[in-house]
This record gives C-alpha cells, structure tokens and sequence, in this order.
C-alpha cells in the first residue's frame, strides 16, 4: 500500500515534468513546448491539453477548408489522413458534415475560477488573471538578477518570499469582508511548501486519481514561469544538481486555491460543482477530431511530393570536390544557399552538420563565475574555452547611470546627448553586420576569440577531430579548400534577436565555432597527429571560417587567424565565387515581404542589410518558418530538388556507418534539436497565447533577459512572437510535424532507434514521421514496422 | 474671442493626417510630411520673432513626433488599424500644439481636451486586450479630475481677474477677496498639472499603460505628460502672486521625485522602469517650477523629451544592454558613501564660483537644487578618471543652464525654510541608500524593499479610494471601447 503522503509527491513530480523549459532571451534556442507530453501520442496529447488548457494541436478548420479549395490539400491526401486516424465515412461525407461539433462547455478545472465576485484593487479582473499577475510579479522580482538595481534577499526560497510578499501586501479585492478572511487565512498558511501541499491537500481533497492533471492544470495558469523554473531544473538536472523551483511554484498557486476557497461543502457548493467536473472528465479517448485530420492532411500535401521525389533520384555515395568542399549547418536556411553554391561551381560539393560541428563548449569569460554554453539545449557542456571579458565602458559611468538620485543629474547635464542617437537611429546604415553587433560578448575585433580554444592540448584536438572529420563526409580525400559555414544572423533592438541564430550554437552565432576549427585544422602539429591517426590532410589544404548572415543572405570569410599567406589568398582567390553564389541566394528575397521585384543586387543587399541595422523591423528575416522536413542522406539525394529552404539536411552514408553508431547520434542530436525548432514554429502558430509570446509591439523586457511581457504585465511569454510566424495577412508557418527521412536499410535504423528509445517513442506517439528510402520506394515506420508511405 | 497665435496655426498642419483618409502609404507620409513642415514652421517663426520658450518646445514636438512616425510606419507593418494610429496621433499633436500655443484658459482646455480624448484612442490601440480597456479607463479618470481642476481653477482666476487671458492673470488685483479666488484657482490649477504629470499618488494611470505598442508610450512620455510643464512655465507670473503654489510644487514635486526613484529601482521590466523614471523626472522638474527656476524647468523638459524617447524606442535592445552592463557598484562603507556625496556638492559648488568669477550674470540655482544635483553625482566620485567625469558634467549643466536662463525668466519660489525640508528629505534618502547597499539581508531592508516593490501601494490606495467614491465606475469593460477616440 502506496503512503497517502507519497502519492502527492509523484503527482508533482509529473505535473513538473510535464512542464518543458523555456530558454533565457540571451540563449533564446528552440525547444519543444510538447516535450514534457511526448510520452502521449500527438492526438492524445491533444485532447489532454484541450481538456486541461484550452489549446489544441491544430489550426481552424477553416483554415484548412481554403487550402483545400484552393488545392493546397487533394482529396487523396485528406482521403489518406482519413484512414489514419481511422474514419469511416467517405470524404464527401465527411465534408458535408457539419463542421460545428458540439463545443463542450469547458469544464471547470481549478475550485479558483468557479468564484463569481469581481477581483483585483478595483474589482474588474477576474481571481485567474489577479492570481497569476500576483505570482508573474513575485517570480519576475525573484528570478532576476539583471533589471532591478534593488532585489529581494534571496536567504529564504521562492515560496517563502512570496508568502512574505503576500502578507504585506494589501489583498486584491474590492470586497471589504474577504479582505479581512484573505489576510488571516494568509497569516494561516504554513511557512514550508512540503507543509502546504499537505495543508492544501487536506483543505480541498483532491482524488489521487486526478491530482497530477490537477497539478498540471495549476502550473499551466502561470505556464511561462513554470517553463522558466523548468529550465531551472534542466540546468540543475544537465549539472547533476537538484532544485525544488516547480514545486514551490505549485505551492504558490495550490494556496491559492486555498485561500479563495469559500470553505462550503454541502451539495451544490462550488467546491462540489468542482469535485464533480473533475470525476465527470472522461480519461482520454482520441477522439475523431476533424481539425486534426485536416491537420494530417495538410502534412502529406507537403510532405508526399517532396518524398516521393527522393528514391528516383541518385544515390551515389559522396564525391569530396576536388577544389572545393564546403560544409554549412543542417539549419533550413543553409539549404538555398547550398543549392546555389552547387549551381555556381558545379564541381563544388557540400555537406549539412549541425552548427556547432560537434564541439561541445561552453564560454567562460575572464573573471566571471558563470559560463555560457554554445551547444544543443539537450547536452551539457564538456569543456569550458576562456574568453576575454566583455567590455563594459567605464564602470562610474555605469553606476552613475543607475543610481536613483542620479537620474536628474544625467538627463539635465547629458540628456540632450541622446538627440544624436534619436537621429542616427533614424537613418539605418545599410552596410555588413559585423561581428560584434551579431554576438553581444564580442568586443568589436574578432581575434580575441579565437584564443578561447587554445587551451586544449593537441591529443585532445585530434581525438575530437578523428571523429569529426570524416562525419562531415572528410576522410579519403580532401579538396584544396574546405569552407566551414556557420552562420548567425542580426538583428537590431529586437528582444528575440537570438531566436535567429544558430540553435545548434545555443541560440548564438556559429562563428566562434568555425573560427576554432579552421584554427586547429591549420596547425601543423594537428595536422601530424591527424595523419597519425590515419587521416592525412594534404598541406595544400586550407581550412576557411565562413559566417553566413542568414537575414542578407551573405557569406562574410572570417579573418583566420593563421598567418599563413596560404590562407589569405585562397580566401581573396574565393572572393568573387562567393559573391557570385550569394547573389544567387539572394535573388530569392526580391518581389516578397515588400521587397521590390526589379531589384538589382546591390540594391537588394543594401536593403536587407539596413532590416538588420532598422530599431524599428520587427521581420528582420523568416528564421526557421516552414521547417517540414529532416533528411539524413547522402547529398546526392537531395542535390537536384528545390527544397526551398523547408528542410534540414544531414550528411549520412550508411555505407561508412556499419555498427549504426553514427546514425544512432544523428537520431540522438540533430533530428532532436530539429524536432524541437519544428514544434517551437509549431507552437506558436496554433497556440500562440499559450506558446507564442504575442506582440513585438508590446514586448518589455523582464529581468534583463529572462523572457518579456505582453504589455505591463501578467505571465511571462514564451515561445515566438506573432511576427516571427505571420506576416500582417497570412501565416508564414504552416504547422506541419516534422517528415524524417532517412536513407539507410530498415535493419540498421531499427538498430538506432532501439538504442534510443526517447526518439523510438517520439516517432511511435506520432511527433514526428519516420521514413525510409527502400530501394526506389519510400517507407514509413508505423507501429512497429516498416510500411509502403501513403504519397 | 480667442487669441491664437501664429504658432497655433502649426495645429492645423496636423488636422490633415487626423481627419484626412488616404490610402496607407499616403496616410504615413502625409503625417511625417506635417512633422517635418511642422518643424520647419516652428524654426521659422525663431528666426522671425526670436527663441521663444513656446517655439522651442514646439519644435521638440515636432521633431519627437517625426522620430516617432518614422520609427512607427516601419515598426506597425503588417497591422490592423494603422489608419486609426495616424488619425489619433494627428489629434494628438493638434491638442498639443493648442495647449503649448495657447494664450488663454478655453484654448488649453480645448487642447488638453483634444489630447487625452486621443490618446484614450492610442491607449486602446488593441481593443481586445482588457487590460488595455482598464489602463485607458484610469487615463480617462484621472484627465477627467485635472479637467474639472482646470475649469474650476480657470473659472475662479477669470473671474477674478475679469480676463480669460494668461496675460492678465497675474495684474494686481485690490479686493482681497478677488486675491483668495485667484489663489484657490492657481492652486487647482496646480493640482491639475500634478494629476496631469502623474505625481503621486495619481501615477497609476502613466505606469499602467504599456498595453499600446512601444512608439505609443514614447509619445505619452516624452510628449504628452511634459505639457503640464509647459502650462507652468506659460503661468510663471501667475505663480509668484499666489505664494501657496510655490510650496505645493516643491514639496508634492520633490517627494514624487525622491520616492518614484526609489520605486524605479525595484521595477523588473524594462518599461515600468522607464514609466517610473518618467514619473520621477516629471516631479523634479514641478519642483523646478515651485523654485521658481523656469529656465531650468524648460531644460529639463527638453532634455528628459529626448532621453525618454530615446529610451522607449529602444527598450527593445535591453538584452543586449543586459549583456554589456557592469555588475552592481560595490558596497562602500556608509562614511565612504557620506564622503563621495559631499565630494559632489562640492565639486558643483566648485563649480559655481569659477563660473561666477567668469561670467558677469552668472546662473544661480538655489540651494536645493545645488544638493540633489550634487548628490547625483556621487557614484561617479569614486576614483579619479570619475571626478574629472563629474566635473565635466557640472561644466555641461552650467553651460546648459546658463544658456536656457537666457529663453527664460526665472522669478522668486518656495522659501529657503521649504528648500531645506526637501533637501533633508533628499540627503536622508541618500544616506538611506548608502545603508541598505550595505545592510540588504536586514530587517528594515527587506521591509523597505517590499514596500518600494509594492510601489508603496500608493496605487491600490488611489484605485479604492476612486472607486468609493464612483469616480471609476467598475465593471462593463466594454465602456472603454465605446468611447472611442475622437470623431473625425
């Protein structure tokens, strides 16, 4: 027999963990709001957050109903998506039918909302949005350690200071009487969250076979925050340390619910009303939801004809040009630019890696305690490169700026100063993003950076490097030049600039990465173990750092920092190419987003570039919108199809890969982290108040660089801005699960997937789609088997 | 009959962007086109007629409101209702070129009528959010009162004076009874402006309302609250026959000043900081106006325009600002704290002399100011690359002040026995600073960060005292949308 007092505990636990962590706005990377919920298949998933948060998986259905008559989506593939969630009428049928199911009144979750009296100082709030303004405001003091000059003392833990909070301040009602009942059931409460749950539990009594939904649904009223001390958690867990942040958070909001619990239990009392709903609530049966099959149908309208176009085409494994390899980061973006590398030096080949070229580090500047990691959210940083510290200006300057009384002083002897900027910033410049204005720890040169790396000594280099090389596809042969592209991109006066850069960086740019790299490869001694260990690089071989600016479409040769004369004229020899192959890439952008169509080249690039410089765009670029597809496959697969930027591409040759550990660590880190990106654009689009952080125009900053309001306050957003996914008519993301396409036989993708079982489950729960390349048809992995795709 | 001057005529450049109906881009340019005439205008009339107060700020509008528009046509693409944001901010700027052009009471009424109707209309920008229907609501509470301040303030001196002229209001007047009326009615003007600048406790309504999009709360900040200031730097002669004010300024002025700076850093986001600090800055340049230093006043109001436009406009770079601040200043001892405030007012009072030695007329601000400015200046009196830092700051201000003395009059205010009060007030709070710098886990200070957190619910206070008395009706939400901007 299970502990009264233990069952709560594990509830928690799951409420928390169902909870996904959200990233700081200085590292914003993508990841997956769904993640706590994957081990529920996508149309399960779905009911449960409709049940419990209102939000669903899916757009309108009217949404869907014009692409239809517009023939986005064919009746084949509605027909298809039919089958699959097994409905039985025929599609004329269905489409007749009505549209309007039976809308459920939402059942009434927390004992809070069933309160009719009017909340807040001046009684027009409701209690939910005065108990989540009350909390947000208590979190934001306690979490930030970057805004305010004057900060909670921090002795106690979270729910302490909020207690303390709540007894001074005076108590949101307008009603007199409650007033009084509030402060003293306050003074009541215990002063321990462990004492509360068990306080709380006593007072409302849950049934423990609700209790973890009821949990979730308590965290989900200030879900931004609970995200924010999620990714608390996930530090601590990636650190090997413990943090108690979300139980304390759902102490918070389980008082709540206490204090605003009228204490009457006789039948037709709001606490019964609430037990009821609870009891009544059906477990989860998926349920024919029309939206949902017009949301699968909408995938296979995009995803079939780009897939059945992969097995007629070429499979021969990878050539390494002989003048030039170029390898670019597996970000959809990446993608146009490759083709059009490959279109202007056709002897040319590349190959897709993710951005941070497996080098796991993490930043730690000169005289500061705290790292900064620039890696996949999912790994933990294995070493540590020292930069120099950030400059900072004259630290009087920074204090005077800041002190209270101060103020008057600085704008009646230096306010005026500020009109040259109002102008300055009037007038974009329309010249490149350099480096330091696209990675705000660099102090304008590059150089300096470079020097992070130089700490590892060279056996350490080439055993990173044995294991790199030839993943990237270099191994037998080396070109004369191999081009390492990261990329990054910039944007100005905007919160989320760092939702554009690299995920794989950690939501940085790739640069820093590149520039190690072609460091290393560079150094003789490297180079000698590397031959040692069998992989001869040839001395006329150079190694150039590559930035690619995702928001002009530029491909910037980073300064190397060898003094090699070598290096300098391959890089000027390039030049020209390299114009060449961005003008291409570029020429995509005329005629869309307001820019002209009869745009020469200069023209257009000093108009993309002044987007980037402009304090007032808030599209500076598309990002990562449209993301559909993830295929792991020689390049040959994909080298003649236009996949117009919607696809992440991973190098893989299954023929150098016999034990599967190479795929195994593909499934494991990038189609992860695609995974994630493609459920962050997801997200946003079909639940933007949940997941999508809403307007840039009412964006302000919290704490610095934990997240922002919409507006003055309320919870923290998360997730992307409607700017970054809508373009003022349309969405410019069409909400569609990843389609991975793997190009290996079915016995060695079984062999990964069973090594990774988190990934097994994400397909098998239906987040993302798996498919294969059989020969010259596709196949896709469905309950357990392989079965001929449906295209 | 009403006097306008030719400045009022600048209003009717921007009735074309408020009650014209061009397609969009024309719409944009037709009201960046009015700015910039505007502006054009405003500088010309200096040339003609010589720098006057009203001019200069006249320009500032104009010149605010171009940086603004161009900011806003790029920044709300893509939006619903931009023909409406351009139709409120051209009724905006016609109100505030009434109440900065105008001569008489009906004029500035009409004015100050004008730009709050407009702005309930910015203030409402996204209708569908209820938090913003409850923000505008408490703007519209809180310009109601100063209305009906002004109506009565502007009824009794008229009637006092027998003139509906700012020029008359200050004449000599014999019957003392007629000199109470008048001073009553300077005081509710006065009380007026207070709601108007947001001074404490009526601040709720400026600190609550970033629910419009950014541009929208840089014009409120920088624009539409400093035209209290501008009223009060119109009235000055008014003020020195009604002797009441001065005191009401200084002290409602200083203490606004002091305690929303305290509240200021407490605030977590960046744009309630910002609100706050406007809220502060607008209390210290009352108390400018209670000084009776109009000339200092006018320099505040110019420069804080400036610095809080800026500020807003780019409050979205904060992350980056985040990144590149340095870490909190080091706790220095309470003495050391003492000492680097001394070294301040010295440094300015240093100042001071040197600048009397040179100039024949030399500026002469009163005690007051010459502490908080003074004090101002301490963290930077730390080593000595700050000193010579401070001094060139106490260089800037003299030659700024010196250079606005010569716009402006400045005329007698609050006595040396109130400057003190203030400067007390100020030094103490300075001291306090020092000590919970270096006290933070102690009782007091924790109390103390609690309240300031809480904004020392003066705010909660205001709305249930406002809701007692049915100055806010509450409930119906939709009240707010209703009453939409003004009709074209």
């Amino acid at each position: 027999m299970t502990r009264p007092d233990l069952d709560w505990q594990t509830a928690a636990i799951e409420a928390a963990n169902r909870i996904a962590p959200s990233w700081p706005l200085d590292s914003l990377l993508a990841s997956s709001p769904y993640w706590g919920l994957r081990d529920k298949p996508f149309a399960q998933a779905h009911d449960y957050l409709h049940r419990l948060a209102g939000s669903g998986l899916h757009l309108d259905e009217t949404h869907y109903r014009r692409q239809y008559d517009s023939g986005l989506i064919s009746p084949r593939h509605l027909a298809a998506a039919m089958r699959e969630y097994g409905e039985t009428l025929s599609p004329e049928q269905w489409l007749l039918a009505s549209a309007n199911k039976p809308s459920q009144g939402s059942a009434a979750l927390l004992l809070s909302d069933l309160r009719p009296d009017p909340a807040g100082h001046a009684g027009v709030q409701a209690w939910r949005q005065v108990v989540t303004q009350q909390i947000s405001q208590c979190c934001a003091a306690w979490f930030d350690h970057d805004q305010a000059d004057w900060q909670p003392d921090r002795q106690r833990n979270l729910y302490q200071s909020w207690l303390e909070e709540m007894a001074i301040q005076p108590v949101p009602t307008p009603d007199a009487r409650l007033k009084q009942r509030l402060q003293g059931a306050i003074a009541g409460l215990p002063e321990d969250h462990d004492r509360l749950f068990q306080h709380a539990l006593a007072q409302l009594q849950p049934a423990n076979r609700w209790l973890d939904d009821w949990f979730y649904a308590l965290l989900l009223r200030n879900s931004g925050w609970a995200a924010w001390c999620r990714y608390q958690l996930w530090q601590a867990e990636l650190a090997g340390k413990r943090c108690s942040l979300l139980q304390e958070l759902l102490a918070m909001q389980l008082a709540w619910e206490c204090l605003l619990d009228d204490g009457q239990r006789e039948s037709g009392s709001r606490w019964h009303r609430w037990q009821a709903d609870w009891s009544e609530t059906a477990p989860t049966t998926p349920a024919g939801n029309r939206e949902l099959i017009w949301q699968r149908a909408a995938e296979l309208a995009t995803h079939a004809p780009l897939l059945a176009a992969l097995p007629r085409q070429d499979a021969q494994p990878v050539r390494i040009g002989r003048e030039l390899h170029a390898v670019f980061c597996i970000d959809v973006r990446s993608e146009p630019m490759r083709r059009a590398l490959e279109q202007v030096i056709p002897e040319a080949s590349s190959a897709g890696f993710a951005g941070f070229f497996g080098l796991p580090l993490a930043i730690r500047f000169a005289g500061e305690t705290r790292t900064q990691p620039r890696l996949p959210g999912l790994l933990a940083p294995s070493w540590e490169a020292l930069a120099p510290p950030v400059e900072k200006g004259l630290e009087e300057w920074s204090h005077f700026q800041r002190a209270p009384l101060s103020s008057f002083t600085l704008v009646e002897s230096a306010g005026l100063t500020k009109a040259g900027k109002l102008l300055r910033k009037a007038f974009p410049r329309k010249t490149r993003a350099t480096l330091a204005e696209v990675d705000p720890w660099l102090n304008g040169e590059d150089e300096a950076m470079v020097s992070a790396g130089r700490q590892l000594d060279t056996g350490t280099i080439v055993s990173v490097l044995t294991t790199l090389l030839p993943a990237m596809g270099l191994g037998a042969d080396f070109p004369r030049t191999v081009l390492l592209i990261g990329h990054a991109s910039h944007s100005s006066n905007n919160p989320q600039a760092s939702a554009l850069q690299c995920g794989a960086c950690g939501g940085h740019g790739g640069h820093l990465h590149v520039l190690l790299l072609s460091d290393w490869l560079q150094r003789p001694a490297v180079r000698e173990g590397l031959a040692a260990a069998g992989l001869a690089i040839p001395s006329d071989t150079v190694f150039l750092p590559v930035l690619h600016l995702t928001h002009s479409d530029e491909l910037h040769l980073l300064p190397a920092s060898s003094p090699d004369p070598a290096l300098r004229q391959r890089a000027e020899a390039l030049r020209p190419v390299l114009d060449q192959v961005e003008r291409r890439a570029r020429a995509r952008r005329a005629g869309i987003d307001g820019v002209p169509d009869h745009l020469d080249d200069a023209a257009l690039l000093a108009l993309l570039r002044q987007k980037g410089h402009h304090w007032a765009e808030t599209r500076p670029e598309w990002g990562l919108t449209n993301n559909a597809f993830f295929i792991a496959a020689p390049r040959a697969r994909t080298a003649q199809l236009d996949l117009g930027g919607r696809a992440f591409l991973q190098e893989y040759d299954w023929r150098q890969d016999a034990d599967a550990s190479r795929l195994t660590g593909i499934l494991a880190g990038p189609l992860v982290v695609a995974h994630w990106i493609n459920m962050q654009y997801f997200a946003s689009v079909v639940d933007p108040t949940r997941f999508g952080s809403g307007n840039k125009l009412l964006h302000n900053v919290v704490g610095g660089r934990i997240g922002v309001f919409e507006g003055n306050s309320g919870d923290l957003r998360i997730g992307l801005s409607w700017q970054s996914v809508h373009d003022g008519s349309r969405w410019r993301h069409e909400p569609l699960r990843l389609a991975a396409c793997i190009d290996a036989p079915a016995d060695l993708i079984e062999q990964a997937l069973a090594r990774q079982p988190d990934v097994a489950r994400l397909v098998a729960n239906r987040w993302l789609h798996l498919y294969r390349i059989a020969e010259d048809q596709l196949e896709q992995w469905r309950e357990g088997d392989w079965h001929a795709a449906e295209l | 009959m009403l006097l306008l001057s030719e400045h009022a005529l600048i209003a009717l450049l921007w009735l074309l962007p408020a009650i014209g109906t061009p397609a969009l881009p024309r719409h944009w340019w037709l009201a960046q086109a009015s700015a910039a005439a505007g502006a054009l205008a405003a500088t010309l009339l200096m040339v003609a007629k010589g720098v006057q107060p009203a001019l200069l700020f006249q320009l500032l509008i104009q010149l605010l409101a171009w940086v603004i528009l161009r900011f806003s046509v790029r920044y709300l693409s893509g939006e619903q209702g931009q023909a409406r944001y351009l139709k409120a901010i051209g009724w905006l700027l016609v109100g505030s070129t009434l109440v900065v052009a105008s001569r008489d009471w009906p004029t500035l009424l009409g004015g100050w009528l004008l730009t709050s109707r407009a702005l309930h209309s910015l203030l409402t920008f996204y209708p569908s959010r209820p938090q913003a229907g409850i923000a505008a609501r408490r703007e519209a509470v809180a310009s109601r009162l100063a209305e009906l301040c002004l109506v009565l303030g502007a009824l009794l001196i008229a009637g006092a004076v027998g003139s509906l002229h700012f020029a008359d209001a200050a004449q000599p007047l014999a019957e003392p009874l007629r000199q109470a009326a008048r001073a009553l009615g300077a005081v509710l003007v006065v009380c007026c402006v207070l709601l108007k600048a947001a001074q404490l406790p009526f601040h709720g309504w400026l600190t609550q309302v970033m629910e419009a999009p950014t541009p929208v709360s840089a014009l409120l900040h920088a624009g539409v609250v400093n035209l209290g200031g501008m009223v009060l730097i119109k009235l000055a002669p008014l003020w020195s026959v009604a002797p009441a004010t001065a005191w009401l300024l200084t002290l409602w002025g200083g203490v606004t000043a002091g305690l929303a700076c305290w509240v200021m850093q407490t605030r977590i986001s960046i744009k309630l900081r910002l609100a706050w600090s406007t809220c502060a800055q607008m209390g210290f340049m009352l108390m400018e106006c209670g000084l009776g230093q109009y000339s200092l006043a006018l320099l505040h109001l110019v420069a804080h325009s400036i610095y809080k436009a800026h500020a807003f406009l780019s409050s979205g770079s904060q992350v980056r600002t985040t990144i590149r601040q340095s870490a909190s200043a080091q706790a220095n001892s309470v003495w050391r704290h003492l000492a680097s405030g001394i070294a301040g007012i010295a440094l300015l009072v240093a100042s001071l002399q040197a600048w009397s030695y040179a100039l024949a007329h030399p500026v002469q601000p009163p005690l007051l100011l010459v502490v908080v400015i003074g004090l101002g200046l301490a963290p930077l009196c730390q080593r000595l690359r700050g000193y010579v830092l401070a001094l060139a700051l106490c260089q800037a201000y003299l030659l700024l002040h010196s250079l606005f003395a010569r716009l402006q009059t400045d005329h007698a205010g609050a006595p040396l026995s109130c400057q003190l009060l203030v400067a007390l007030f100020f030094a103490a709070l300075y001291l306090l600073q020092g000590w919970l710098v270096r006290h933070p886990g102690h009782r007091l200070s924790q109390r103390l960060y609690a309240l300031a957190f809480g904004g020392l619910y003066l705010d909660e206070w205001w709305v249930r005292a406002t809701v007692r008395s049915r100055l806010a009706i509450p409930g119906n939400p939709a009240l707010s949308g209703a009453q939409g901007g003004p009709r074209s």
